[in-house]
Protein backbone atom coordinates (compact mmCIF):
# COMPACT_ATOMS: atom_id res chain seq x y z
CA UNK A 1 0.00 0.00 0.00
CA UNK A 2 1.50 3.47 -1.00
CA UNK A 3 4.86 1.95 -2.36
CA UNK A 4 5.73 1.65 1.52
CA UNK A 5 7.72 -1.64 2.38
CA UNK A 6 8.73 -2.61 5.94
CA UNK A 7 11.14 -5.73 5.95
CA UNK A 8 10.49 -6.29 2.52
CA UNK A 9 6.55 -6.87 2.67
CA UNK A 10 3.75 -4.26 1.54
CA UNK A 11 3.05 -2.32 4.93
CA UNK A 12 -0.44 -3.18 5.69
CA UNK A 13 -3.22 -0.83 6.72
CA UNK A 14 -2.51 -0.99 10.49
CA UNK A 15 1.16 -0.01 9.92
CA UNK A 16 0.02 2.84 7.63
CA UNK A 17 -3.20 3.82 10.36
CA UNK A 18 -0.32 4.04 12.79
CA UNK A 19 2.70 6.09 10.67
CA UNK A 20 -0.61 8.36 10.39
CA UNK A 21 -1.11 8.91 13.99
CA UNK A 22 2.25 9.32 14.59
CA UNK A 23 2.71 11.89 12.28
CA UNK A 24 -0.55 13.46 12.89
CA UNK A 25 0.66 13.23 16.75
CA UNK A 26 4.18 14.93 15.78
CA UNK A 27 2.70 17.27 13.73
CA UNK A 28 -0.04 18.89 15.98
CA UNK A 29 2.70 19.22 18.73
CA UNK A 30 5.22 21.08 16.39
CA UNK A 31 2.57 23.52 14.62
CA UNK A 32 1.53 24.31 18.39
CA UNK A 33 4.73 25.32 19.58
CA UNK A 34 5.06 27.06 16.51
CA UNK A 35 2.69 29.00 16.70
CA UNK A 36 2.60 29.73 20.23
CA UNK A 37 5.96 31.06 19.93
CA UNK A 38 4.66 33.24 16.98
CA UNK A 39 2.20 34.54 19.15
CA UNK A 40 4.39 35.11 22.15
CA UNK A 41 5.99 38.66 20.44
CA UNK A 42 2.43 40.08 21.27
CA UNK A 43 3.61 40.51 25.09
CA UNK A 44 5.90 43.03 25.63
CA UNK A 45 4.72 43.90 29.82
CA UNK A 46 6.62 41.81 32.63
CA UNK A 47 7.48 42.71 36.31
CA UNK A 48 10.90 43.42 36.96
CA UNK A 49 12.45 41.55 39.80
CA UNK A 50 16.13 42.62 39.75
CA UNK A 51 17.08 46.69 39.75
CA UNK A 52 20.31 45.80 37.88
CA UNK A 53 21.12 49.42 36.24
CA UNK A 54 21.16 51.05 39.20
CA UNK A 55 23.32 48.85 40.96
CA UNK A 56 26.67 50.01 41.39
CA UNK A 57 29.87 47.97 42.18
CA UNK A 58 29.35 45.24 44.95
CA UNK A 59 31.65 45.17 47.88
CA UNK A 60 32.70 41.93 49.65
CA UNK A 61 33.87 41.38 52.84
CA UNK A 62 33.67 37.92 53.93
CA UNK A 63 33.74 35.41 50.80
CA UNK A 64 34.43 31.78 51.82
CA UNK A 65 33.90 28.37 49.91
CA UNK A 66 34.51 25.66 52.34
CA UNK A 67 34.98 21.97 51.16
CA UNK A 68 32.50 19.36 52.83
CA UNK A 69 32.88 16.32 51.32
CA UNK A 70 32.70 14.26 48.19
CA UNK A 71 31.64 10.56 46.33
CA UNK A 72 31.67 9.51 42.85
CA UNK A 73 29.61 7.40 41.14
CA UNK A 74 30.68 4.67 38.86
CA UNK A 75 28.67 3.77 35.41
CA UNK A 76 29.37 0.62 33.50
CA UNK A 77 30.04 1.87 30.18
CA UNK A 78 28.20 -1.25 28.59
CA UNK A 79 24.83 -1.27 30.73
CA UNK A 80 25.06 2.00 31.86
CA UNK A 81 24.02 0.73 35.08
CA UNK A 82 25.47 2.80 38.03
CA UNK A 83 27.18 1.00 40.77
CA UNK B 1 -7.37 86.45 34.25
CA UNK B 2 -6.46 86.52 38.29
CA UNK B 3 -6.15 82.88 39.76
CA UNK B 4 -6.23 81.08 36.56
CA UNK B 5 -2.30 79.95 35.20
CA UNK B 6 -2.35 80.63 31.33
CA UNK B 7 0.94 80.82 29.58
CA UNK B 8 0.37 83.59 27.26
CA UNK B 9 2.48 84.02 24.44
CA UNK B 10 4.26 87.42 24.99
CA UNK B 11 4.23 88.28 20.71
CA UNK B 12 0.82 87.08 20.44
CA UNK B 13 -1.14 86.16 23.24
CA UNK B 14 -2.00 83.19 22.46
CA UNK B 15 -1.75 79.97 24.95
CA UNK B 16 2.05 78.05 24.90
CA UNK B 17 2.80 74.70 25.39
CA UNK B 18 5.97 73.28 25.95
CA UNK B 19 7.15 71.85 22.97
CA UNK B 20 9.24 68.55 23.57
CA UNK B 21 11.92 68.74 20.85
CA UNK B 22 12.76 72.35 21.38
CA UNK B 23 12.93 71.71 25.33
CA UNK B 24 11.23 75.50 25.10
CA UNK B 25 7.19 76.96 25.45
CA UNK B 26 6.56 77.31 22.23
CA UNK B 27 3.43 79.34 20.86
CA UNK B 28 1.38 76.78 18.68
CA UNK B 29 0.02 80.01 17.05
CA UNK B 30 3.15 82.17 16.25
CA UNK B 31 6.00 79.95 16.85
CA UNK B 32 7.48 82.09 19.20
CA UNK B 33 9.69 80.13 21.67
CA UNK B 34 10.05 81.14 25.66
CA UNK B 35 12.54 79.52 27.77
CA UNK B 36 10.74 77.55 30.73
CA UNK B 37 12.95 78.89 33.37
CA UNK B 38 12.08 82.26 31.77
CA UNK B 39 8.18 81.42 31.79
CA UNK B 40 9.00 80.23 35.07
CA UNK B 41 10.47 83.31 36.54
CA UNK B 42 8.22 85.84 34.90
CA UNK B 43 5.22 83.73 37.05
CA UNK B 44 7.07 83.98 40.21
CA UNK B 45 7.92 87.53 39.66
CA UNK B 46 3.77 87.95 39.14
CA UNK B 47 3.60 86.03 42.20
CA UNK B 48 5.50 88.91 44.24
CA UNK B 49 6.74 88.21 47.84
CA UNK B 50 3.99 85.97 49.06
CA UNK B 51 5.08 83.06 46.45
CA UNK B 52 6.14 80.12 48.36
CA UNK B 53 10.39 79.29 48.45
CA UNK B 54 10.75 76.81 45.27
CA UNK B 55 13.80 75.40 46.48
CA UNK B 56 13.19 74.45 50.09
CA UNK B 57 9.83 72.71 50.21
CA UNK B 58 7.78 69.97 49.08
CA UNK B 59 4.80 71.97 48.84
CA UNK B 60 3.22 73.62 46.05
CA UNK B 61 3.31 77.26 45.88
CA UNK B 62 -0.10 78.85 46.42
CA UNK B 63 0.23 80.47 42.66
CA UNK B 64 1.10 77.08 41.58
CA UNK B 65 -2.20 74.80 43.00
CA UNK B 66 -4.46 77.82 41.96
CA UNK B 67 -3.49 77.17 38.31
CA UNK B 68 -4.06 73.57 38.86
CA UNK B 69 -7.08 71.24 38.77
CA UNK B 70 -7.85 67.82 39.39
CA UNK B 71 -9.46 65.34 37.62
CA UNK B 72 -11.17 61.98 38.87
CA UNK B 73 -11.94 58.86 36.61
CA UNK B 74 -15.26 57.54 37.87
CA UNK B 75 -13.94 54.42 36.45
CA UNK B 76 -10.86 53.21 36.99
CA UNK B 77 -9.96 55.88 40.18
CA UNK B 78 -6.88 57.52 38.00
CA UNK B 79 -6.54 61.33 39.41
CA UNK B 80 -4.61 63.51 37.02
CA UNK B 81 -3.48 67.43 37.21
CA UNK B 82 -3.57 69.23 34.45
CA UNK B 83 -3.18 73.45 33.71
CA UNK B 84 -6.28 74.64 33.78
CA UNK B 85 -5.71 75.60 30.69
CA UNK B 86 -4.63 72.16 29.24
CA UNK B 87 -7.66 71.12 30.84
CA UNK B 88 -9.18 66.94 30.31
CA UNK B 89 -11.73 65.05 28.46
CA UNK B 90 -10.88 61.71 29.43
CA UNK B 91 -8.76 59.61 31.57
CA UNK B 92 -5.54 58.62 30.38
CA UNK B 93 -5.20 55.68 32.17
CA UNK B 94 -8.54 53.50 30.94
CA UNK B 95 -9.85 56.04 28.25
CA UNK B 96 -13.56 56.40 29.93
CA UNK B 97 -14.86 59.81 29.20
CA UNK B 98 -16.65 60.27 32.79
CA UNK B 99 -14.15 62.02 34.50
CA UNK B 100 -14.83 64.70 37.38
CA UNK B 101 -13.22 67.97 38.07
CA UNK B 102 -12.09 69.26 41.42
CA UNK B 103 -10.03 71.60 43.36
CA UNK B 104 -6.30 71.16 43.38
CA UNK B 105 -5.21 70.06 46.71
CA UNK B 106 -2.25 70.20 47.82
CA UNK B 107 0.50 66.84 47.28
CA UNK B 108 4.23 67.01 47.78
CA UNK B 109 5.54 69.35 44.74
CA UNK B 110 8.12 66.66 42.76
CA UNK B 111 11.74 67.24 43.56
CA UNK B 112 12.59 67.36 39.67
CA UNK B 113 11.07 66.41 36.45
CA UNK B 114 12.07 64.61 33.31
CA UNK B 115 10.57 66.75 30.25
CA UNK B 116 8.63 64.95 27.21
CA UNK B 117 11.47 64.49 24.78
CA UNK B 118 9.58 62.84 21.97
CA UNK B 119 6.46 64.00 20.37
CA UNK B 120 3.23 62.71 18.62
CA UNK B 121 5.10 62.04 15.45
CA UNK B 122 8.34 60.07 17.18
CA UNK B 123 5.32 58.32 19.14
CA UNK B 124 3.68 57.27 15.72
CA UNK B 125 6.94 55.85 14.33
CA UNK B 126 7.12 54.01 17.21
CA UNK B 127 4.34 52.06 17.49
CA UNK B 128 3.99 51.34 13.69
CA UNK B 129 7.25 49.96 14.78
CA UNK B 130 6.60 47.96 17.90
CA UNK B 131 3.69 46.32 15.12
CA UNK B 132 6.17 44.89 13.02
CA UNK B 133 6.25 41.52 12.87
CA UNK B 134 3.83 40.61 15.16
CA UNK B 135 1.66 37.58 14.08
CA UNK B 136 -1.96 37.05 14.66
CA UNK B 137 -2.75 40.42 15.64
CA UNK B 138 -6.30 42.12 14.96
CA UNK B 139 -6.10 44.53 11.90
CA UNK B 140 -7.84 47.07 13.55
CA UNK B 141 -4.62 48.01 15.83
CA UNK B 142 -2.92 48.71 12.58
CA UNK B 143 -5.72 51.19 12.05
CA UNK B 144 -4.13 55.25 12.58
CA UNK B 145 -7.81 56.26 14.33
CA UNK B 146 -5.87 54.34 17.51
CA UNK B 147 -3.07 56.93 17.65
CA UNK B 148 -5.36 59.88 18.40
CA UNK B 149 -6.07 58.43 21.39
CA UNK B 150 -2.44 58.98 22.72
CA UNK B 151 -1.73 61.09 25.61
CA UNK B 152 1.29 62.53 27.42
CA UNK B 153 1.14 62.22 31.52
CA UNK B 154 3.89 62.67 33.52
CA UNK B 155 4.02 59.63 36.18
CA UNK B 156 4.81 60.09 39.46
CA UNK B 157 8.01 57.77 40.11
CA UNK B 158 10.07 57.90 44.09
CA UNK B 159 13.27 57.07 42.86
CA UNK B 160 15.14 55.53 46.35
CA UNK B 161 18.59 55.08 46.75
CA UNK B 162 19.92 52.92 49.63
CA UNK B 163 23.24 50.92 50.62
CA UNK B 164 21.78 47.04 50.73
CA UNK B 165 24.27 44.91 53.20
CA UNK B 166 23.77 41.22 52.67
CA UNK B 167 24.78 37.89 53.89
CA UNK B 168 23.91 34.62 51.89
CA UNK B 169 24.70 30.92 52.43
CA UNK B 170 25.04 28.65 49.59
CA UNK B 171 25.20 24.88 48.75
CA UNK B 172 27.34 24.13 45.85
CA UNK B 173 28.57 21.04 44.19
CA UNK B 174 31.41 20.35 41.65
CA UNK B 175 31.14 18.04 39.45
CA UNK B 176 34.19 15.95 37.71
CA UNK B 177 33.90 13.15 34.85
CA UNK B 178 36.30 10.39 33.50
CA UNK B 179 36.99 6.80 32.44
CA UNK B 180 38.53 4.27 32.08
CA UNK B 181 37.82 0.98 30.03
CA UNK B 182 35.02 -0.20 31.83
CA UNK B 183 33.76 2.86 33.98
CA UNK B 184 32.57 5.91 33.54
CA UNK B 185 32.98 7.95 36.91
CA UNK B 186 30.94 11.14 38.58
CA UNK B 187 32.83 13.09 41.21
CA UNK B 188 30.83 15.12 42.90
CA UNK B 189 32.65 17.55 45.35
CA UNK B 190 30.33 19.70 47.75
CA UNK B 191 31.30 22.83 49.56
CA UNK B 192 29.30 25.29 51.84
CA UNK B 193 30.32 29.00 50.57
CA UNK B 194 29.66 31.99 52.14
CA UNK B 195 29.38 35.32 50.90
CA UNK B 196 29.32 38.96 52.76
CA UNK B 197 28.98 42.13 51.63
CA UNK B 198 27.34 45.47 50.34
CA UNK B 199 25.53 46.98 46.88
CA UNK B 200 24.56 50.42 46.57
CA UNK B 201 21.83 51.48 44.71
CA UNK B 202 20.70 54.63 42.75
CA UNK B 203 17.49 56.12 42.33
CA UNK B 204 15.48 53.20 41.42
CA UNK B 205 12.16 54.03 40.76
CA UNK B 206 8.56 53.11 41.59
CA UNK B 207 5.15 54.42 40.16
CA UNK B 208 3.49 55.97 42.40
CA UNK B 209 0.04 55.63 41.05
CA UNK B 210 -2.40 52.74 41.53
CA UNK B 211 -3.95 53.54 38.79
CA UNK B 212 -0.90 52.59 36.39
CA UNK B 213 0.10 49.26 36.04
CA UNK B 214 3.41 48.41 37.73
CA UNK B 215 4.24 45.91 35.19
CA UNK B 216 3.72 48.39 32.11
CA UNK B 217 6.29 50.83 34.28
CA UNK B 218 8.60 48.70 35.03
CA UNK B 219 8.68 47.69 31.04
CA UNK B 220 9.42 51.46 30.25
CA UNK B 221 12.70 51.47 32.48
CA UNK B 222 15.22 52.55 32.56
CA UNK B 223 14.58 56.64 32.79
CA UNK B 224 17.96 58.91 32.76
CA UNK B 225 17.45 61.23 35.93
CA UNK B 226 20.43 62.82 35.04
CA UNK B 227 18.57 64.69 32.32
CA UNK B 228 15.82 65.80 35.10
CA UNK B 229 15.61 69.60 35.94
CA UNK B 230 13.91 71.32 38.53
CA UNK B 231 10.03 71.06 38.44
CA UNK B 232 8.17 74.43 37.00
CA UNK B 233 4.73 73.94 36.23
CA UNK B 234 5.14 75.46 32.76
CA UNK B 235 6.67 72.00 32.00
CA UNK B 236 2.99 70.59 32.25
CA UNK B 237 1.20 72.81 29.54
CA UNK B 238 -0.11 70.41 26.99
CA UNK B 239 0.30 67.75 29.49
CA UNK B 240 -1.35 65.82 32.63
CA UNK B 241 0.28 64.93 35.28
CA UNK B 242 -1.16 61.78 37.27
CA UNK B 243 -1.19 62.45 40.97
CA UNK B 244 0.65 59.69 43.07
CA UNK B 245 -2.01 57.74 45.57
CA UNK B 246 0.72 55.81 47.16
CA UNK B 247 3.22 57.31 49.12
CA UNK B 248 7.12 56.57 49.47
CA UNK B 249 6.27 54.17 52.57
CA UNK B 250 3.47 52.04 50.27
CA UNK B 251 6.08 51.46 47.30
CA UNK B 252 9.18 50.50 49.35
CA UNK B 253 8.56 46.81 49.75
CA UNK B 254 8.26 46.68 45.58
CA UNK B 255 11.79 48.17 45.14
CA UNK B 256 13.28 46.07 47.79
CA UNK B 257 12.27 43.14 46.34
CA UNK B 258 13.91 44.42 43.25
CA UNK B 259 17.16 45.12 44.86
CA UNK B 260 17.12 41.85 46.95
CA UNK B 261 16.76 40.17 43.27
CA UNK B 262 19.81 42.48 41.92
CA UNK B 263 21.88 41.45 45.33
CA UNK B 264 21.21 37.64 44.88
CA UNK B 265 22.04 37.91 41.31
CA UNK B 266 24.96 39.93 42.07
CA UNK B 267 26.31 37.62 44.93
CA UNK B 268 25.61 34.57 43.02
CA UNK B 269 27.45 35.43 40.00
CA UNK B 270 30.70 35.57 41.86
CA UNK B 271 30.83 32.12 42.74
CA UNK B 272 33.07 30.04 40.13
CA UNK B 273 33.86 27.20 39.29
CA UNK B 274 30.32 25.34 40.35
CA UNK B 275 28.10 23.49 38.15
CA UNK B 276 24.88 23.61 40.89
CA UNK B 277 24.21 26.59 43.35
CA UNK B 278 21.65 26.42 45.90
CA UNK B 279 20.47 29.19 48.24
CA UNK B 280 20.99 27.62 51.61
CA UNK B 281 19.88 31.32 54.03
CA UNK B 282 20.06 35.08 53.16
CA UNK B 283 19.73 38.23 55.09
CA UNK B 284 19.23 42.02 53.76
CA UNK B 285 19.85 45.02 55.77
CA UNK B 286 18.80 48.41 54.17
CA UNK B 287 21.17 51.38 55.10
CA UNK B 288 21.41 54.96 54.00
CA UNK B 289 17.88 54.83 52.55
CA UNK B 290 16.20 58.25 50.81
CA UNK B 291 13.65 58.51 48.61
CA UNK B 292 12.70 61.46 46.19
CA UNK B 293 9.54 62.41 44.57
CA UNK B 294 10.06 63.03 40.65
CA UNK B 295 7.72 63.09 37.32
CA UNK B 296 8.60 60.82 34.63
CA UNK B 297 6.97 61.22 31.16
CA UNK B 298 5.23 58.65 29.27
CA UNK B 299 2.79 58.79 26.54
CA UNK B 300 -0.05 56.43 27.24
CA UNK B 301 -2.97 54.86 24.94
CA UNK B 302 -6.07 52.70 25.58
CA UNK B 303 -8.14 50.98 23.44
CA UNK B 304 -10.90 48.62 23.75
CA UNK B 305 -10.74 45.26 22.00
CA UNK B 306 -13.71 42.61 22.22
CA UNK B 307 -14.67 43.99 25.41
CA UNK B 308 -11.12 44.09 26.66
CA UNK B 309 -9.05 47.20 27.88
CA UNK B 310 -5.50 47.21 26.24
CA UNK B 311 -3.00 49.88 27.41
CA UNK B 312 0.20 51.30 25.44
CA UNK B 313 3.10 52.89 27.31
CA UNK B 314 6.07 54.65 25.99
CA UNK B 315 8.78 55.96 27.39
CA UNK B 316 8.92 59.50 27.05
CA UNK B 317 12.57 60.39 27.26
CA UNK B 318 13.75 57.21 25.59
CA UNK B 319 11.20 56.27 23.40
CA UNK B 320 10.88 52.78 24.14
CA UNK B 321 7.48 51.48 23.82
CA UNK B 322 5.47 48.51 25.38
CA UNK B 323 2.00 46.94 25.37
CA UNK B 324 0.19 43.60 24.99
CA UNK B 325 -1.31 42.95 22.26
CA UNK B 326 -4.68 41.07 21.52
CA UNK B 327 -4.57 37.59 19.38
CA UNK B 328 -7.04 37.54 16.88
CA UNK B 329 -7.68 33.79 17.51
CA UNK B 330 -9.51 32.75 13.83
CA UNK B 331 -5.77 33.57 12.56
CA UNK B 332 -4.07 31.32 15.10
CA UNK B 333 -6.01 28.72 14.93
CA UNK B 334 -5.91 28.80 11.06
CA UNK B 335 -1.81 29.37 11.07
CA UNK B 336 -2.12 26.65 13.48
CA UNK B 337 -4.23 24.01 11.16
CA UNK B 338 -1.79 24.85 8.29
CA UNK B 339 1.46 24.28 10.25
CA UNK B 340 -0.48 21.12 10.94
CA UNK B 341 -1.28 19.79 8.07
CA UNK B 342 2.37 20.45 6.58
CA UNK B 343 4.18 19.03 9.36
CA UNK B 344 1.92 15.50 9.32
CA UNK B 345 2.62 15.25 6.10
CA UNK B 346 6.21 15.85 6.36
CA UNK B 347 6.30 13.10 8.95
CA UNK B 348 4.95 10.82 7.59
CA UNK B 349 6.93 10.85 4.53
CA UNK B 350 9.60 10.66 7.03
CA UNK B 351 8.54 8.05 9.15
CA UNK B 352 7.85 5.86 6.29
CA UNK B 353 11.05 6.65 5.02
CA UNK B 354 12.55 5.58 8.21
CA UNK B 355 10.41 2.21 8.34
CA UNK B 356 11.86 1.01 4.93
CA UNK B 357 15.25 1.89 5.62
CA UNK B 358 15.16 0.28 9.25
CA UNK B 359 13.48 -3.00 7.30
Amino acid sequence: MLGITIDGAPATGADILLMAVLALGLGAICAFAIVKALAAGLTSVHNRTEAQEYAGEPQFSESTEVYTGQRTERIRKSSSKKD
Amino acid sequence: MPGIKQYKCPACGGMMEFDSRSQKMKCPFCDTEVEVEAMARAEAGAAGDGAADRHAGTEYSADESEGMETYACSSCGGAIVVTKETGASSCPFCGNPTIVRSKFEGQLRPDAIVPFKLDRKQLKERYYKHLEGKHFLPAPFRDENHLDEFKGVYVPFWLYSSRVHAEISYKCEQRHEYEDSDYRYIEHKYYDVFRKGRVGFEDVPADGSSAMADDLMESIEPFDISEGVEFATPYLAGYAANRYDQDEEACLPRVRERMEGSVREIFRDSIEGMDEIEEESSSFDFHKNSARYVLYPVWLMNTTWNGQRFTFAMNGQTGRFVGNLPMDKAAFWKAFFAWWAGLSVLFFILIAFYMMMEG
